[in-house]
């Protein structure tokens, strides 16, 4: 024979190696991808749902924490001194008012309890399930998801004990019979309604005892439930001649399970026990290798092997392509993930990387819902309308003016803890430019005094005018960020896997040149007293990833945030209640 | 087969095709993971957590290459990760330093079933065995081997040619055996 002959022989006979997997195998794949889908679906629905619940909390949180109508009432001891430019005081008469796929399967008409029935149904549509595919393909049929319940149907019609009905009750469907019961017997109601309940609570425990057969190991847990939930069908069905057929049967079932897991824990006991497999020579002479290697027995390699646990790791993608064999790439998460010295595609525990942002930014007065509502430059004072004189209208002064939308960025560090392959946490501390644009007048180097509040005032060297030769001013804002986010990974299979992003910002406002408009003098001035130097806010997101086998993984996507804190002190002025939001793409790269 | 349409009714979630396609591979990659394990159950669980892995990662398979290759790739990753976690082969999955080993130009006749020959390589040490099942059925060379296993290309080389002196010296006896039994059976 030739060099590799004998490689070439092992392997055509090991190609055609074929075993038969026991039906236990089949049942678990079944059952862990029916998880897999319900955890998924939850996954989804997460972020929405905590989104929901912020927004809900903030809702509630403004509506009890609302301005106060009448704060002149509030601040009778703040005494002001009126200055020879400032008018009287006039009474605050503005009102500062703020402004779920079912997998069940329809038979004869009644539904499935799909958690408790499961078992019948894969017990039916195990019998033939290939054939019944093609048939649906042959057929042209719209739904193979029918097919399981129309041979349930037919199985049920051919046996003609009509048990559907009984198998596919729900639980009204048993109280009615309870109380058909009870009107016939009404000594027994108690005890009726009482083994109702077990019933139901039995239920529950077949149900979930059912979701635990999965591996050998959770069969075998998952019998000592089986037991408990069956001797509790018992009880029930003693007590109560209600009970229906379809929890014995599950029970049966589940019985048939516990079996099983008991067989392959024996088995696997069996393994375990059988450290040594029998040595098939029985001749040691015959051992001997050529050119004198003496080969030991499989005993004797145990004993001489060197006791180091070699940590496994994951081909490199090159290796991949250079494999005699080139079958295409395996997927990432399919690779050795926690070996030693790895790592090629599985995402280490911790990342940190860089993170970069630009997008819009305005100012809101209201809730998230009036985002894109127009507001003006907040008029900090207790100004009221001129009133008019014997009928005739006082003559219209400037309103303060109407901010717009300015660009924001933000540039930062971050670091990364994967929680697990769909879930992860980061926290980061970024530098956030945010600005917004308005008009103002003529610009005053001179002192004067301004009003904010129901009665406060102060001096000011500058202010702007509002009533002359208008030109564009940009309000400011410097913040120092503290990020939190939670990322839920939604495909993380795949080349550009999607991410969704939830989480809150601690800001400290550094630095702000925003003015501030004095509704009784019409000026705008600074004065960075005023802001609330602490925000809080919260952000969601959703973002691609791309370049995912390179060093420096990147992801995109857009995202809002919003800070729930007020911009100004709701104290100190007669603010309505300003907040910051900003929307654009954000990126980051991961440098580890 | 039609894989392309199988693999897009299974991405529909369709339970008919997702058995079909089950039942189409599990037979022989039982025997892929039947061949890195030490007993059935072992090997059953290994079937399932592979074939957990490839429903789940089937919008991956693109089509570019050999649907049964790419199934079969899953399972033996998972029957190492397999070897790597579970306790009874951690201690058995070990190898012995580079140094002097058989060379060995022996090519004998395999004569033996597919069954039997399998029965041999699993009483190989796991060692032995993972690095046979690799190099010599999967055809992986040592340098992958040795990239897998976290060990060097010397071991990997060293650990198969004593595996595979094993493996063909016993392979000699069951032969010797099976022909005295021929002969002296009437």
């Amino acid at each position: 024979m030739s060099d590799h002959e004998f490689e070439k022989s092992v392997q055509q006979k090991m190609d055609g190696l074929k075993l038969r997997p026991s039906d236990a195998v089949w049942q678990g794949v079944e059952l862990n991808l029916r998880r897999h889908r319900r955890r998924r679906r939850a996954l989804f629905w997460l972020p929405a749902a905590v989104i929901l619940l912020l927004t809900g909390g903030y809702f509630l949180y403004s509506g009890s924490t609302g301005p106060v109508k009448d704060p002149v009432a509030q601040t009778q001891e703040s005494v002001a001194t009126p200055s020879s430019t400032q008018p009287p005081v006039q009474p605050a008469t503005r009102e500062n008012a703020p402004a779920s796929r079912p997998e069940q399967h329809n038979t004869a008409g009644v539904q499935n309890d799909q958690r408790t029935y499961a078992p019948q149904e894969e017990a039916v549509t195990a019998e033939t399930p290939a054939t019944a595919y093609n048939n649906h393909i042959d057929n042209h049929t719209t739904s193979t998801d029918r097919q399981p319940a129309e041979r349930i149907a037919q199985q049920q019609n051919e046996k003609g004990q009509g048990r559907a009905s009984v198998e596919n009750n729900d639980q009204q469907q048993t109280k009615t019979k309870v109380n058909s019961i009870r009107d016939k017997s009404n000594q027994s109601e108690k005890s009726v309604l009482a083994a109702t309940e077990k019933v139901k609570a039995a239920r529950e425990e077949v149900s979930d005892a059912t979701e635990g057969v999965k591996t050998t190991a959770e069969k075998v847990k998952a019998t000592g439930e089986t037991k408990g939930a069956t001797e509790n069908f018992k009880a029930a069905t003693e007590t109560d001649k209600v009970a229906t057929v379809t929890p014995q049967a599950a029970a049966e079932e589940l019985k048939a399970a516990a079996a099983k897991g008991k067989a392959a824990t024996a088995k696997l006991q069996a393994a375990t026990e059988k450290t040594a497999p029998a040595n098939p020579l029985t001749n040691n002479d015959a051992a001997t290798a050529s050119k004198g290697t003496t080969l030991p027995g499989p005993e004797a390699l145990r004993a001489t092997t060197v006791r180091g646990i070699a940590p496994l790791i994951v081909p490199t993608p090159a290796a991949i392509a250079d494999s005699p064999r080139s079958a295409p790439p395996v997927p990432d998460g399919l690779l050795l993930p926690e070996g030693r010295g790895h790592i090629v595609f599985s995402t280490p525990k911790w990342q940190w990387g860089i993170t970069g942002g630009a997008g819009i930014n305005n100012i809101s007065e209201g809730g998230v819902f009036d985002l894109l509502n127009g507001v003006r430059v907040e008029d900090v004072t207790l100004a009221a309308p001129p009133p008019s004189f014997a009928g005739i209208p006082p003559t219209p002064l400037p309103d303060a003016s109407p901010i717009r939308t300015g660009p924001v960025f933000s540039l930062g560090a971050f670091v990364q803890r994967n929680l697990s392959r769909r879930l992860s946490l980061s926290a980061g501390l970024q530098y956030t430019y945010a600005s917004v644009y308005t008009k103002v007048g003529k610009r005053v180097d001179s002192m004067t005094t301004v009003n904010y509040g129901a009665t406060g005032s102060r001096l000011t060297n500058q202010y702007y005018r509002a009533d002359n030769e208008l030109h564009d001013y940009t309000n400011r804002y410097h913040f120092i960020e503290l990020p939190v986010d939670l990322h839920v990974h939604l495909t993380p299979g795949w080349r550009t896997p999607i991410t969704l992003s939830g989480g809150f910002t601690l800001s400290r406002l550094v630095y702000t040149n925003a003015l501030h408009f004095d509704g009784l003098t019409r000026v705008y001035f600074e004065n960075d007293d005023f802001f609330n130097r602490f925000q809080a806010g919260f952000q969601s997101g959703v973002s691609i990833g791309l370049f995912r086998n390179s060093k420096h993984p990147v992801t995109l996507g857009p995202t809002i945030r919003y800070f729930a804190t007020r911009l100004l002190k709701k104290e100190e002025t007669a603010a309505k209640g300003q907040h910051i939001w900003s929307a654009g793409l954000q990126v980051k790269m991961f440098m580890h | 087969m039609d894989y392309n349409k199988l693999v897009k009714d299974c991405l529909k979630g369709l339970p008919g095709a997702q058995r079909l396609l089950y039942e189409h591979f599990a037979e022989s990659m039982l025997g892929v993971c039947y061949r890195y394990t030490k007993s059935m159950p072992d090997a059953e669980d290994v079937l399932q957590e592979g074939f957990v892995k490839v429903f789940r990662n089937l919008h991956q398979f693109k089509g570019e290459g050999e649907l049964g290759a790419w199934i079969r790739r899953i399972m033996v990753n998972t029957a190492l990760n397999f070897l790597k976690k579970n306790s009874r082969y951690q201690s058995d999955l070990s190898f012995l330093d580079p140094g002097l080993h058989p060379v060995s130009d022996d090519n004998p006749e395999v004569r033996l079933n597919a069954r039997d020959l399998a029965e041999l390589i699993r009483q190989l040490p796991t060692g032995y065995q993972t690095i046979f099942n690799l190099h010599a059925v999967e055809g992986y060379s040592h340098v992958e081997i040795g990239k897998m296993l976290g060990i060097n290309e010397g071991t990997s080389r060293s650990q198969y040619a004593r595996a595979r002196a094993l493996l063909i010296s016993w392979i000699k006896v069951q032969t010797v055996d099976s022909k005295i039994e021929t002969y002296v059976r009437p």
